[in-house]
Parts: structure tokens; sequence; C-alpha cells
């Protein structure tokens, strides 16, 4: 601030100290006042032409003395400063070269140091070798929700902007709930486990949020009916296995008793059973866009079917393979997800036709959320085949420089393609083919992309088959 | 994790882990209308932990217990791996907790109390027979949480 600062204060009538302080943010500085306070003072009386005594000083505010931050934390250091959760199969990532990173309170392996140096071209060997062979996941982390009683399933379809009530005991669908004021919230696979009795799995950051949601809504609106939500995410580990080879790894794994369940096993279907006398369940289902089962496991025989998948010949693999997997196919994440997005941003006008009736619905239907500036959710490619384009980055028209019409939201390079792909939201008025301008500033970087369809592999889905 | 430390009484302060056989959360819905916080005992080693309006936490409780507490109207998940259980014992079990929470504080006229206790998720519940707590953590905080209780478990044994 300057001292022309002050001088417009006192013309705008702003007198009292306390007045200018907040006006001006006099005193706001890394000194918090201490040499700026006195001398903005006397500036100020020799302005208003009073003595520095009427004018005074703000009220000062704790801590008067330096402190260290030794003191501040006290014991509070290593895992006291900040829990960390941690996974049945945490020991065996750290044993065998994971690199285990943060995500949220979780630590998950973002790659294995035996696939490469560092999480770019590890991330690229692990994410090939399961296409082309197959590998094993922890999705331990992914968060659970069992949903039970008479209106349970009345319930999920007043949260779901799909009905859960169609689920077939034995089935499970892809589902999105919307926050209140339409922007999705969350996504996950909803699980049938009886008439009155589902599991909803949603993303790992977000269990608790999304918990808090149904437990509102549940209060709100179904307070006096049967319904009961519990927290089992840390009840049931999930190991994925992807690839090609799953299905025939898993009958090595699982042994001849499972061997007719997986075969009838459809896509999207799931088994429950035991398995070393724990309950276990198997869910078709794929994050990868490979064939790909998910094992719900008690955690007591995680480590033993984790290893067993390890010994059958799945290599493991961690976060950046499964973040290129994801990305080749089109697949959402909180980037995508971020809270400003709606059901038709992301491409979910199918769910949206079904007209279900669920909490957020209603808003959808605001002028401003059908705008054709709209973002919507696309595929990109680099025009040249060779280019780099990082998430984050602005698109603009290669004409219209100034005016940015989206952002990268994911950016990989596919083994698969060969080149960098990515997912983005750029206005709806972009028709595909497009060419745009990622303009990266920060990394000095402008490479030309063209606009594409978000699922950049296999788009019927014949490798889920 | 089993450690020890002299407090001022007679008996040593200890931390150990004791596994669970059987976890189940019993559920009414709606709520009925009594305060959380009460203990019973379903039989020698098992309890019935009131953590929350219409949610019970029954530990290690059989077969027979569960099935009575559905007949009633209860639902019950089977929760087995998603909690583990720190027993503290001792005299001065309280003081291990004092960093993070004022235990006599949260218990008292009550038995059991669900609280963030080092920003993990726990159930402290007093043992009805020897001095100390039991104390019920999510699983996958469990590596923190027993880092924390060594931490004041050190602090204590310095003092």
């Amino acid at each position: 601030m300057t001292v022309a600062d002050l001088r417009q204060a006192l013309a705008e009538g702003f007198h009292d100290i306390e007045h200018v302080k907040r006006y001006t943010a006099l005193g706001f500085g890394t000194e918090q006042g201490r040499t700026s306070g006195v001398l903005g003072a006397a500036i100020l009386a020799e302005l208003s032409q009073r003595p520095l005594a009427s004018v005074g000083v703000s009220r000062t505010r704790a801590p008067f003395q330096p402190a260290t931050l030794a003191t501040l934390c006290g014991d509070r250091h290593g895992l006291a400063l900040r829990p960390e959760r941690r996974t049945p199969l945490h020991e065996w990532h750290a044993a065998q070269g994971g690199k285990l990173e943060s995500m949220g309170l979780w630590m998950r392996p973002r790659f294995y140091r035996s696939s490469g140096s560092d999480a770019y071209s590890a991330g690229i060997h692990e994410a090939a070798r399961v296409r082309a062979h197959g590998g094993i996941a922890d999705g331990s982390t992914l968060g659970k929700i069992e949903v039970c009683g008479a209106a349970a399933a009345a319930f999920l379809d007043r949260i779901y902007l799909t009905k859960a009530s169609t689920i077939r005991v034995g089935r499970s669908k892809y589902m999105v709930l919307l926050r209140e004021d339409g922007m999705v919230l969350d996504d996950g696979i909803v699980l049938r486990l009886a008439d009155d009795r589902f599991v909803a799995t949603v993303s790992s950051g977000h269990a608790g949020h999304v918990l808090s949601h149904l437990e509102f809504w549940r209060d709100l609106e179904f307070a006096d009916r049967h319904v009961t939500l519990t927290d089992v995410t840390e009840a049931w580990s999930v190991i994925v296995v992807a690839g090609p080879r799953s299905s025939d790894t898993l009958q090595t794994i699982l042994g001849s008793d499972w061997q007719a369940e997986l075969t009838r096993l459809g896509h999207m279907a799931f088994s429950s059973g035991q398995w070393r006398g724990r309950e276990l369940r198997v869910l078709r289902a794929s994050f990868s866009g490979e064939r790909a089962y998910e094992l719900h496991c008690r955690p007591a025989i995680a480590l033993a079917l984790w290893e067993m998948g390890v010994a059958a010949g799945l290599a493991p693999y961690g976060l950046e393979a499964m973040d290129v997997l994801r990305v080749e196919k089109g697949y959402l994440v909180g980037t995508e997800m971020n809270g400003q997005t709606t059901p038709q941003d992301l491409g979910m006008d199918s769910m949206l036709k079904l007209g279900n009736a669920c909490v957020g619905r209603e808003m959808l239907d605001r002028p401003g959320l059908v705008d054709p500036e709209r973002p919507r959710l696309v595929g990109l490619r680099v025009a040249d085949q060779k280019s780099i384009f990082y998430g984050g980055a602005q698109l603009t028209r290669p004409d219209e420089q100034q005016r940015a019409c989206g952002h990268v939201t994911s950016s990989v390079y596919s083994p698969a393609l060969g080149q960098w792909i990515g997912l983005a939201l750029v206005s709806r008025s972009i028709g595909m083919g497009t060419e745009l301008i990622a303009r990266d500033p920060v990394r000095g970087r402008q490479t030309r992309v063209c606009v594409s369809s978000p699922v950049h592999i296999d788009p019927a889905g014949e490798k889920m088959k | 994790m089993t450690a020890a430390a002299r407090g001022d009484g007679d008996s040593p302060l200890t931390v150990d882990e004791r596994p669970l056989a059987s976890c189940f959360e019993l559920v009414f819905a709606p709520p009925r209308n009594a305060a959380p916080g009460a203990v019973p005992g379903l039989a020698a080693h098992s309890a019935a932990l009131h953590v929350a309006p219409g949610r019970w936490l029954a530990i290690d409780a059989g077969a027979q217990a569960v099935a009575a507490a559905v007949a009633a109207g209860a639902v019950a998940i089977d929760v087995e791996g998603k909690w583990r259980c720190f027993e503290l014992r001792g005299a001065h079990a309280g003081s291990l907790l004092s960093a993070g929470v004022n235990v006599a504080v949260i218990l008292e006229g009550r038995d059991c109390a669900a609280v963030p206790l080092f920003d993990c998720p726990t159930v402290i519940a007093r043992h009805p027979r020897e001095h100390g707590f039991d104390v019920y953590v999510h699983a996958s905080y469990a590596a923190s949480l027993r880092a924390a209780l060594q931490m004041a478990l050190q602090r204590i044994a310095r003092t």
C-alpha cells in the first residue's frame, strides 16, 4: 500500500485507525505492523493534521514474540502430524519396491521400481503390460457404503441419477450422484446383495463426503423409514485383476470351487462365496477397458490372494498405470468431476434421459446449464502425433489466442496409441476434429491438439467382453 | 505392540493390540430414543458398545447374540476387519490419552464414546473390570494410532 491509499481512505471518511487498517490493509504484511503500523499512523496524523497520540496504533494480536515451528507442532511430527491410512497390502507394497505416496490420507503405490526408475516410464511399462498380458492392483481404498433396509432401494433411487431399484440381486450398475445444485458429486458401482441390501462404491477420496451426503438425505427424507448406512470401506479389501489373462489366472488362484461361477459371470455381475474360510465377492467390472475383476475380500485373506495373483504371473501396477489406462478408455476421476461439471457436461445424456427424479435433477434445467458455451467432455490427441501436452493447459482456437475455450483435465502418454492423449472440457460449440492450441505458459509449451472422442481405445468395449 | 512404562501407581502402563474374533455393527432404523454410551457385556470377552444413536458395535459377539439383535429389529452388518483394538491398561491409562482427549470428561456418565483420537476415528471404552480402556480404531488408521500411543508412552516414561 502507499501514502496515496491512506489519503484516499481519509477522503472516503475512514478516520479511525482500525477502519483505515481494514480498508487499506495497513500492517497486513509479514512484519504484521511492527514497522508499517507506526509509520502509517504518523502519516495519517500528518495528513489529517491530528496529533499522533490521537491517531494511535491498531490493536496487536498474538504471537507477540517470534515462535519456532517446533514450538507450535510439539510432538506432532511423523505419523503424529497427520495420520496416514494404510491398506492391508501396505507392507507388501513397501517391501516389493512400491513407491508409496499419499493420496489424501491414504498411502498408495504410484508405481513399482521393478517397472522403471520413475513414475512416467514405470507407469507406461505397467499399463502396456496390463493390456498385453494382465496385472494386479490394490483397490482397497475404494470407499464402500452398505445401504440396508426395506426402503434402501427407494432411498438410492432418490440419491442416484439412475434407478437402483431396477438392479437385480447379484448384479451391479455404474451410477452417478449429484449435489443439490445439479453438479456431479461422485460416481461408482452399486452392487445389489439382496432385495434390501446394497453396497455403493465411491471414490477413495470421497467416501466420507458421500457418506455425509447420504446421511443428510436419509435424515431429511427417510428418517421414519427403514434405511441404514454403514461405512464398510475397511471391512472389504479390493484386489483388481485386469487384462487378457485375468480370467484364466483367476481360475488358477481361486480354484475349482469358483470355476463354474467365474465362467458364467457376465460384465457387471458379481458372485459371492468363500475362499480359505473367508467371504469373497468377485465383481466383473473394469476401470481399465480390459476384461477385469474386482475381488472384494475380507482383509484377513487379502495378502494371500494378492501373493497368489503375483505368483500366477500378474505383475502389480500402481496409480500411474491406472491413470494411463483410464484416460485411454475415457473414464473419469476428480479432475473431470471437479464440482463444476453437470452430467450433460460429462456426456451422461443417456442417464439423464431416463428421467429419474433424484437429488439435484431439477436444477439441471436451469438455462445457464444448457448454454452452448458450457463445457463438454472430449478427448484430445496431439496433431503431430509426437508432441507433449499436460493437464491444466488452457485450450484456445488458433485464431483466438487470448480467449480460452476450455482446459485439459488429464493427459498421459498412451502406450497403446504411441502418442500423448488427454481428456478436456471444451465449449460445446467446438466439434470433433477441431484443431486447438494447448497453451501451457508455466512450462513454456504450446501444442497443437485435435478434439476427438473421449474414448480413445476400443469404443465398442470388445476387450471387456 | 507391547510396551510398558511405570506410572505413579503400582500397576505398569501397557499398550497391547488385541485381535478381534468377530465384529458386527448392529443398526436400528429409525434409531431408538436412548443416549449412546452404554457397554453391556454379552459374555466373558464380548461386549456391545452403544456408539451412536441406534448403532451398536458388537465385539466378539456370538451368533446367538447377533441373531437376537436381528430378531429385535436390528440390521446386522458384518464388519470383520474394519476395527482394530488397542488395550490400554494401568492405573494411569487415562494420562496416555490426555494428549489427545480429556477422557474423564468424555466418559463422564457413560462407558464408551466415539471420538477422534490423535486425528484417528476411534471408540474409547472404559474396561469394566481392570484399570484402563479399550480403544477401537478404523483398521486403516491403526499404524498411525499405534505410533501416537507409542509416543505418548515414551513421554510418560521420560517423566
